[in-house]
C-alpha cells in the first residue's frame, strides 16, 4: 500500500497498474492527525520498509518509527551521541522520540517479554560528521607524547650533571605535561597497564615500593624527593623514557579511534580525570614527596577543559548549560588551588590547614556533580539493563 | 576543691558500699518522692523523665547461642547485626604464656556467651564487671571466634611451624589492593558478634582486660548489618543487597566440601572442626558511587539493586542461567557476580560462604566518607577457594569504586569442646 496526499489521489487510481508493478515492498504509514475539532488535518507519511528488514525505519526526523515481529515486546535502539531509549511495541509498532535531530539510531535490540535480548541488529559505528572533532584527537596525543619525551629528555640530563634541585623542576614539568593529556592511569585510561607503569601508584605490588614493579614517574620522585639518590633517580627515568618511547610506538589512531567504539572508550575521562584526582591526590595517596599533588590537580583541570572542548558540541544539544557550568567550576577549582600556594610553592595536601584543603575539596565535588552524567548522555555501546 | 582520689579509699568500707548500692531502686524512689512535694524553685532542679534511647528494647536481646562443639560459633549461625573485628599480636613471650593466654580467652567467651552475674570480687578490687550491660550480663546471641594467623605460627618462641594449616600464608597484595600495614597480617582475629553493640564492645573489653599482658590489640573495626529493606537481605554502603548467594552450608554434604577441615582435608589433624578464615577491610568510595548512574552500577554487580534479583531474572530467588547468555549481554561478562561465581561444574567447589558487615568509620584526607566493607569469608581450602575468587575479580569494573586496605589470613580453631577444653588445645599437644 502506498499512502497519497489527496491531490495525487486522481493520479493514483489512473496509474495503479503501473504502481503496484513498481512499489512492490511493503511499507509503513503514519498518520499525524492535529488541529481542533473544527479543522483537524491528517498528514499521511510513508516510508518503505527496507529489506531485509532491521526493523528501524531510517528517517529525518523524529520520532523514528520502526516494526517489529510478534513476540517483540520492547525494543531499545541506541544512538551514537545519546542516551540508549528502550520502548515498548504495539502491534508490532514502535516509535521513539529522540532529543536530538542529530542522533541517528546506529542499533537495535529486540527484548522480549522477560527482558531477555532476542536480536541484536546492526552495531554503532562512526557514522558521519558528527565525530569531526575526535577524528584527529589521537594526532593531538600523539604529539603531546612526543613533548612528554622532551621534557624527560631534560629531566635525565639534569640528573646527569647532578642537579638534584633542577631535577625536581624538570620532573614536575614533565609530569603535568603527561597530565594534560589525560589518559593517565585510571581504568578506563586508554593507555591500560602502560599507564600504570608509567604513572600509577606502589599500591597492590608486593612489596609496595620496593617492588620491582613500582616504575615511572611516582618510582622517580620518590628517588628525588624521598630517598635523594640520583644514582636510583638515573636508572627509573630511563625506565620511564623507555615506557613512554613504547607508548608513543602504539598506532594511537587505532587506540584512539574518532569511532563510536573509541567515542565510548575516552569520553568517561571528563569525569574519570577527575574522580581519580578526588580519590588519589586529594587524599595523598600518590605523593611521593613531591607534595605536588595540587600542581596535578591544575594539569588534571587542562586535561577535563580540553575535552570538554572537543565535546561541547554534542554535548550541549543533549545538556544546555552542562558544560558552560562545569566550566564555572572548574575556574572555582583553580581559584581554591591558587589560595593554597605559599611564596608560590607547592603545599602538600596533608600539609595545608584544613579550611584551605576543604575548599579545594569543595570544588572539585561541585565540578564532578556536574560533570557526572556526561557518560550517559553519550554512551551508546554500553550494557543497558533491560527493563525491570 | 580539689578531692585526693586516695581520700575515697581511707574511708570506711561501709560507707563505700553504701554509695554502690544506691545505683539500684532506692535512688530511682528517692528521685521520684522529691518530685511529688517540690516546691516552684525546685523545678530546675529537678529531672526530667528517665530518658531511654526510643527504640532500643532491653528485653529484645537474642537468646544465647550455645559456645562448645565441634565447630566454633559465630560461623554458620545467621549473624547478628553487631560485630566487632579485632586483631591481636600476641605478646606472650614463651608457649606457656600461650597457653595460659588461651586458656583465659576461652574462660572468658564462655562465661560471656553464657551469660550470668558477673562475680563480686569485693570493696577493695575494681569491680570484676564494666557494668555497661547492667548487673546480669545477658547472652544476646554473643559469640566469640578466634583465628590465628599464619604470624603466630611462624613465631620461633611458640613452636608450632609444623602445625601450621597447610594452606595459610600471611595475605598479600592482589593487583587492585592498597594494604596499609598498620591495619594488615596480625596474629589473632577475634570476631565478636552481638545483637547489640553494647554486648559486642562489652566482650571485648572485657577480654582485653584479662588478656593483657597475653595479647594486644593492632586494629580493630567495628561493623554492623542494616536491617533488611525492605526484605531479602541486608543492604551495603553500595545501595546493593550484598550476601544474596551462600552455599547451603546447613546440609552437612555441602558444609563438609566446602566449609569444614576434615580428615579428608589434607591438614593437620588437630585442625580439623576448623575453617579458613578471610577478613579484608574494603574501603568505597560511595561519593564516587552516587554518581553512576543505576544501570552502570547494576551491569558491574549483575543485580538489580531495587530487588536484589540477577539481571535476567525477576525475582531475589531466581538464578540466572549463565550458559544462555554466553556473550553476557543480559549478565555482562564482567558482572561481579558473574566472575566471583561462574556456577559451573568446574568452579562449584571454589564457593566461600560469606558473612560480611558493613563499616562506617569517619573520613579521609580529602573529606570523604570513611566507608565500606568487612569483607568477611570461611572456607576449607583457602587457595582453592577465596584466592580462585579473588583472582576472577582482579580487574573487574567494580575496582574503582572500592580499595581492600586491611585484614589478613587466618585460621578460624576448631571448637571448644567442653568445660575442660580450651581454644587450639589439641594445637599443643
Amino acid at each position: 500500500m502506498r499512502c497519497l496526499y489527496a491531490s495525487q489521489v486522481q493520479i493514483e487510481h489512473d496509474l495503479l497498474p503501473l504502481l503496484r508493478r513498481d512499489y512492490a515492498q511493503r511499507a509503513v504509514c503514519v498518520a499525524e492527525v492535529g488541529g481542533d475539532n473544527r479543522a483537524a488535518t491528517r498528514i499521511e507519511t510513508c516510508a518503505p520498509l527496507p529489506a531485509p528488514s532491521d526493523g528501524m525505519l531510517r528517517t529525518k526526523a523524529t520520532p523514528l518509527v520502526g516494526l517489529a515481529p510478534d513476540g517483540v515486546v520492547s525494543v531499545t535502539a541506541r544512538f551514537l551521541a545519546a542516551p540508549a531509549r528502550t520502548v515498548r511495541v504495539h502491534h508490532n509498532f514502535y516509535e521513539i522520540v529522540a532529543r536530538s535531530l542529530a542522533a541517528k539510531p546506529c542499533g537495535v535490540e529486540w527484548l522480549d517479554a522477560s527482558g531477555n535480548i532476542t536480536r541484536s541488529i546492526a552495531g554503532c559505528d562512526y557514522q558521519g560528521a558528527e565525530l569531526g572533532p575526535f577524528v584527529n584527537y589521537h594526532v593531538d596525543v600523539g604529539r603531546d607524547l612526543v613533548a612528554v619525551r622532551a621534557d624527560l629528555r631534560t629531566l635525565a640530563g639534569d640528573i646527569g650533571s647532578g642537579n638534584l634541585a633542577q631535577a625536581e623542576s624538570d620532573w614536575l614539568t614533565a609530569h603535568l605535561a603527561w597530565l594534560d593529556i589525560g589518559q593517565d592511569d585510571g581504568a578506563y585510561g586508554v593507555f591500560g597497564e602502560l599507564g600504570d607503569e608509567i604513572d600509577g601508584t606502589a599500591a597492590g605490588l608486593v612489596g609496595g615500593t620496593a617492588s620491582p614493579q613500582f616504575t615511572g614517574f611516582h618510582k622517580v620522585e620518590l628517588d628525588l624527593w624521598t630517598d635523594r639518590s640520583l644514582a636510583a633517580a638515573a636508572a627509573d627515568t630511563a625506565t620511564l623514557q623507555q615506557l613512554v618511547k613504547t607508548l608513543i610506538a602504539i598506532p594511537l589512531g587505532t587506540e584512539l579511534v574518532g569511532s563510536g567504539a573509541g567515542l565510548a572508550n575516552w569520553v568517561l575521562r571528563p569525569h574519570e580525570i577527575l574522580e581519580d584526582a578526588m580519590r588519589d591526590t586529594l587524599t595523598g595517596n600518590d605523593d611521593y614527596g613531591s607534595g605536588t599533588g595540587l600542581a596535578s590537580l591544575t594539569a588534571d583541570v587542562s586535561a577535563v577543559r580540553q575535552l570538554l572542548g572537543l565535546l561541547a558540541p554534542v554535548l550541549n544539544p543533549l545538556a544546555p548549560g552542562l558544560v558552560a557550568r562545569a566550566d564555572g567550576q572548574l575556574n572555582a577549582v583553580i581559584a581554591a588551588v591558587d589560595q593554597t600556594q605559599v611564596n608560590g610553592a607547592w603545599v602538600a595536601v596533608s600539609d595545608l590547614p584544613p579550611l584551605a584543603r576543604q575548599r579545594v575539596d569543595a570544588a572539585v565535588g561541585a565540578a564532578l556533580e556536574t560533570l557526572a552524567p556526561i557518560p550517559d548522555l553519550l554512551t551508546s555501546t554500553g550494557n543497558v539493563a533491560p527493563l525491570t | 576543691m580539689n578531692v585526693d582520689r586516695r581520700q575515697f579509699l581511707t574511708r570506711t568500707g561501709a560507707a563505700a558500699v553504701g554509695v554502690a548500692g544506691a545505683l539500684g531502686a532506692p535512688g530511682i524512689a528517692e528521685a521520684g518522692a522529691q518530685r511529688g512535694g517540690q516546691k516552684a524553685s525546685d523545678r530546675l532542679q529537678a529531672d526530667g523523665d528517665l530518658q531511654k534511647a526510643v527504640v532500643n528494647d532491653p528485653s529484645a536481646r537474642l537468646p544465647a547461642v550455645p559456645f562448645h562443639g565441634r565447630h566454633q560459633a559465630g560461623i554458620v549461625n545467621p549473624p547478628p547485626p553487631a560485630a566487632c573485628f579485632v586483631v591481636f599480636n600476641v605478646t606472650a613471650s614463651t608457649r606457656g604464656e600461650l597457653i595460659g593466654t588461651l586458656q583465659t580467652l576461652t574462660e572468658r567467651a564462655r562465661f560471656l556467651t553464657h551469660g550470668g552475674v558477673p562475680v563480686d570480687l569485693g570493696p577493695v578490687s575494681p569491680p570484676s564487671d564494666s557494668g555497661t550491660l547492667g548487673t546480669v550480663v545477658p547472652p544476646d546471641g554473643l559469640t566469640v571466634t578466634v583465628s590465628f594467623g599464619a604470624s603466630l605460627f611462624d613465631n620461633p618462641a611458640f613452636g608450632l611451624a609444623d602445625k601450621k594449616p597447610n594452606r595459610l600464608t600471611e595475605m598479600t597484595s592482589f593487583p587492585n589492593d592498597n594494604l596499609q600495614p598498620s591495619i594488615t597480617g596480625g596474629d589473632i582475629l577475634l570476631q565478636i558478634c552481638a545483637g547489640q553493640p553494647d554486648t559486642a564492645i562489652h566482650a571485648l573489653r572485657d577480654i582485653a582486660k584479662h588478656t593483657r599482658a597475653g595479647m594486644q590489640i593492632a586494629y580493630r573495626m567495628d561493623g554492623f548489618q542494616a536491617p533488611q529493606r525492605p526484605n531479602g537481605v541486608p543492604r551495603n554502603h553500595f545501595g546493593h543487597m550484598d550476601g544474596i548467594a551462600n552455599p547451603n552450608v546447613t546440609d552437612p554434604y555441602v558444609a563438609d566440601r566446602l566449609l569444614w577441615i576434615t580428615d579428608k582435608s589434607n591438614e593437620p589433624a588437630w585442625a580439623r572442626g576448623g575453617t579458613y578464615h578471610v577478613f579484608r577491610i574494603i574501603r568505597m568510595f560511595i561519593e564516587f558511587w552516587d554518581r553512576v548512574a543505576l544501570n552502570e552500577q547494576q551491569t558491574m554487580i549483575g543485580r538489580f539493586r531495587a530487588s536484589g534479583a540477577m539481571l535476567g531474572t525477576k525475582s531475589i530467588t531466581d538464578v540466572f542461567d549463565f550458559s544462555k547468555d554466553p556473550q553476557g549481554k543480559i549478565m555482562p561478562l564482567t558482572a561481579h557476580i558473574r566472575l566471583s561465581n561462574p556456577r559451573t561444574k568446574a568452579t562449584e567447589n571454589s564457593r566461600i560462604f560469606r558473612r560480611g558487615y558493613n563499616y562506617d568509620n569517619g573520613i579521609d584526607l580529602a573529606g570523604n566518607l570513611n566507608m565500606g566493607l568487612l569483607f568477611n569469608c570461611f572456607q576449607q581450602d583457602l587457595v582453592r577457594q577465596f584466592v580462585a575468587n579473588q583472582t576472577r575479580l582482579i580487574g573487574e569494573p567494580m575496582v574503582d569504586y572500592i580499595s581492600p586496605v586491611g585484614g589478613g589470613y587466618f585460621f578460624a580453631v576448631p571448637g571448644v569442646q567442653n568445660a575442660s577444653d580450651w581454644f587450639a588445645r589439641r594445637l599443643f599437644e
